[in-house]
């Protein structure tokens, strides 16, 4: 074996973005297993659904936060892809971009709270147990897949990244993008389904 | 470059001082390793005293030792602590110090997070125990059914030291899997293709895939009751549209794969045992680790089983008992290979085949009776007897405990470089062997005679009490055998004689390294050829691009084709300081002051943007 048999071919990921599709995996199941938890209160339960006094959700903030979340995939995408071209020049607007959108997506979440709490609470009954720690627990993943943006844009723009050593711009971003896909399903679920 | 100065350079590269400062920052796989196997063994001492407290309280009838709240927060903890912080950090002990050895890497993919996984095991675990320090376990069985577990049933602290304890420790558990795969896909040596895979390696992969989606169950499961207990949310309770079977489902879809978390690694120790001490591969070598990936993936299937006797609809029990009965097929495919490989090859009774053997015993035994619940009306009939008592130790004890103390045996030699001495070997396998059965065979009689678990004490003539008093004799035999256990190792520190690399005449890769083996474990990366590279015939001496360097290489998935070399990271204060900020957030929880809470959070976040913060040498995490 010579040292020019193991240079490493551009684009295979590192082990550490395998880790971080794991994680994923994990945490998918975590919301999995929550979303199931919410359909079986549902379907247990006697009577309509949402139980009052929570009224069927309205969608139009929700519909809004979709759009922006699903909108914000977009420039993640293409932040993982320049980096991996090692075009590091747009990456930094990028990820800001990303993380601008993801700010706005959480600021929409906390109007639709200050609606829903005056009408219901997690303690009133199960659906306001379920429907706030569903919300919380994504917004929480929300906050902190911010959190990361922010962190990678500061080290991007220092010019701690480049072409070939940029393992966390990708981790990120992946983690962006199941934030967004977790978000349909609890859209899905929780705002979508009891229209049906 | 001559044949002595590789050794020297990555001595100097990989060589971590001596002193406190090191045992707090290292992230060598072969110490972590250590570590989680010396504490487990404390767990397991501490839960054995726990189960000889049951076992003296139940001697005789109206027994007055314990009073029921004591009884019944010792045989929680008991469950608690055998299950979680004894058998899976034993065998992630195992884990750790043997995989990167067995794949010929020279440490975990991400050593840090293998470190933190210590630390948070750990510090998870004398938060459990915190509890019992000041009076106030949980008490309400190892899984705390609700209503039973919920604010109005079961007030106070105790159960929030099981709830909060779990979610804790899942982070360990989760980071320790996710390590071990990405090792196991990434780092194997060259030439080691997936078809070339260590047996024990595949039960810890296909283990750590169940971890990964099997804790997220047990996670969500307790963050509801914990949400439930703290904050007054309601998702078990019925009067405000919640429902208690809810908490069953979750439960049990962690449940019945972690039986499986538990039993495939101890298989996989079986499985490397029994080749070794045949001398010959393993018969069917790609059939045994079709059934083990199996398993691991049917276990997700049967959760339901335990819960026959809730009231659930017929159709889907039916399925599920179904589904019960077709995972003893895989398990059946293992135990024929092994005794084909044993009655094929030239077997030698040394004390790790011993252990082996007697697992294979026990394991039929426990096989058969729990075949037996997958018909509906038996189990119908014996739900909460000791005769599911009897039943899961002997899946637990028999199925874990043998394979851990073959294992022990085996590994030993490697890990501290001397040999255990065999006559005493043999001596505590028959005690042990013995003490277990004559303990919990009498259990099945019990149970089936009516006697319930979870019983502090019980009245005189209802037939129970020789079975009892036998059971109890059996437990203090089966405790002489693992105290006989312990003087041999002890022993072997002492004055046992010098190993040497490779002293069963093994097939896999731990044994090409010294014992112990040195810091870097190989002073040249091996190349692999078949699945028992020891014993291809030697290759030729090839300069080797690492000597010298503190990296490792990294392979592709398929072909273990070389790819990359990887730059390992350095001894590290990251770990340990994470462990003890999300220490701070669990001491915050428990006592719901949130000001603590919030700081634990921003100590959490400091250490993770430290974590992820690019360095000058870029190193994987
Ligand atoms: C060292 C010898 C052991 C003895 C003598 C022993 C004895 C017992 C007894 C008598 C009980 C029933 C308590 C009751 O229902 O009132 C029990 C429960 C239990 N044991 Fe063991 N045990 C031993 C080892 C183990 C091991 C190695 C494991 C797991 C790997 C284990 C796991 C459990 C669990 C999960 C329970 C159920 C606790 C509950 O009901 O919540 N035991 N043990």
């Amino acid at each position: 074996m010579t040292a020019s048999a193991v240079r490493a071919p551009a684009l295979t990921r590192e082990p550490g973005w395998y880790a971080m599709l794991l994680v994923i995996a994990t945490e998918a199941t975590v919301f999995a297993l929550l979303l199931a938890a919410y359909f079986f209160l549902q379907f247990t339960h006697e009577g309509a659904w949402p139980p009052p006094p929570a009224e069927v959700p309205r969608l139009l903030t929700p519909v809004l936060m979709t759009v922006l979340l699903t909108g914000s995939s977009i420039p993640a995408y293409l932040a993982d892809r320049g980096a991996r071209r090692g075009r590091m020049e747009r990456v930094g607007v990028l990820l800001g971009a990303t993380a601008v959108l993801g700010i706005a997506f959480l600021v929409l979440q906390v109007v639709e709270y200050r609606e829903k709490l005056d009408v219901f609470t997690p303690r009133t009954d199960a659906y306001g147990s379920a429907f706030y720690t569903v919300t919380g627990l994504h917004g929480a993943h929300v906050a902190f897949g911010v959190a990361a943006l922010l962190f990678v844009l500061a080290f991007t723009a220092l010019g701690r990244y480049s072409a070939r050593r940029h393992l966390a711009i990708e981790v990120v971003t992946l983690y962006w993008h199941f934030v967004h896909v977790v978000w349909l399903f609890v859209f899905a679920s929780l705002y979508l389904s009891p229209h049906l | 470059m001559t044949a002595a100065s590789p050794g020297i350079a990555l001595r100097r590269a990989w060589a971590e001082r001596p002193g406190i400062a090191s045992a707090l920052t290292t992230v060598d796989h072969k110490r972590i390793g250590r570590r989680y196997l010396a504490t487990a063994m404390a767990f397991f001492a501490v839960g054995g005293v726990e189960a000889l407290l049951i076992r003296v309280q139940l001697a005789r009838p109206e027994e007055r030792l314990l009073r029921p709240e004591a009884y019944d927060q010792i045989f929680t903890m008991h469950g608690l602590t055998m299950i979680f912080l004894f058998v899976t950090p034993l065998l992630s002990g195992f884990g750790n110090f043997v995989i990167p050895l067995m794949l010929g890497a020279r440490d975990m993919a991400f050593p840090r997070v293998n470190a933190l996984s210590y630390w948070v095991y750990l510090a998870a675990g004398l938060f459990m125990y915190t509890g019992l320090l000041i009076g106030r376990a949980p008490d309400a069985g190892w899984f705390s059914y609700a209503p039973l577990s919920g604010p109005d049933f079961t007030p106070g602290v105790n159960t929030d030291f099981y709830g909060l304890g779990l979610i804790f420790l899942g982070i360990s558990t989760t980071a320790g899997a996710i390590n071990i795969i990405v090792t196991t896909l990434k780092l194997r040596a060259p030439g080691m293709s997936i078809d070339r895979i260590p047996l024990f390696v595949w039960a810890w992969l296909a283990t750590a895939l169940a971890i990964v989606f099997a804790i997220p169950a047990l996670t969500t499961a307790a963050l509801m009751l914990e949400l439930e207990r703290l904050y007054g949310f309601h998702f078990f309770d019925t009067a405000a549209g919640g429902d208690p079977v809810l908490w069953q489902h979750l439960f049990w879809i962690f449940g019945h794969p972690d039986v499986y978390i538990i039993f495939l690694p101890a298989v996989g120790i079986v499985s490397t045992v029994i080749p070794v001490f045949s001398g010959r591969p393993m018969v069917v070598h790609n059939w045994v680790v079709m059934s083990t990936l199996l398993t691991g993936l049917l276990g997700f299937g049967v959760w339901v089983h335990h819960m026959f006797a809730v009231g659930l609809p017929q159709l889907s029990i039916t399925f599920f008992a179904a589904a019960s009965l077709i995972i003893a097929v895989p398990s059946g495919i293992q135990v024929f290979a092994w005794i084909a490989t044993m009655l094929t090859g030239r077997p030698r009774l040394a004390t790790p085949m011993l252990y082996a053997v007697g697992f294979i015993v026990v394991f039929v035994v426990g096989g058969i009776t729990g075949v037996m619940f997958a018909a509906i009306p038996f189990d119908q009939q014996v739900t909460d007897s000791y005769f599911v008592v009897a039943h899961f130790h002997y899946v637990l004890f028999g199925g874990a405990v043998f394979p851990i103390l073959a294992g022990l045996h085996h590994w030993w030699p490697k890990i501290t470089g001397r040999l255990t001495h065999e006559r005493a070997g043999a001596v505590s396998f028959w005690l042990v062997f013995a003490g277990f059965n004559v303990t919990f065979f009498p259990m099945h009689i019990s149970g089936l005679l009516g006697m319930p678990r979870r019983v502090y004490t019980y009245p005189r003539g209802m037939g129970w009490d020789a079975l009892n008093l036998i059971s109890t004799l059996g437990a203090v035999v089966l405790a002489a055998g693992l105290l006989v256990v312990l003087a041999t190792l002890v022993w072997s520190l002492r004055a046992g004689p010098e190993a040497g690399p490779d002293p069963w005449g093994a097939d896999t890769l731990e044994w090409a390294a010294q014992s112990p083996p040195e810091p870097y474990n190989f002073t040249r990366i091996p190349v692999v050829r078949s699945a028992n590279p020891l014993w291809d015939p030697p290759l030729p001496h090839v300069d080797d691009p690492l000597a010298g360097g503190h990296r490792t290489p990294e392979t592709s998935l398929g072909e273990g084709d070389p790819q990359r070399i990887l730059r390992m990271p350095e001894e590290s204060w990251l770990p340990l300081c994470m462990a003890l900020s999300l220490a701070v957030v669990f001491t915050g929880l428990i006592t719901t002051t949130t000001v603590v809470i919030v700081l634990g959070g921003l100590l959490v976040g400091l250490v993770v943007a430290g974590w992820a913060r690019p360095g000058a040498q870029e190193a994987p995490a």
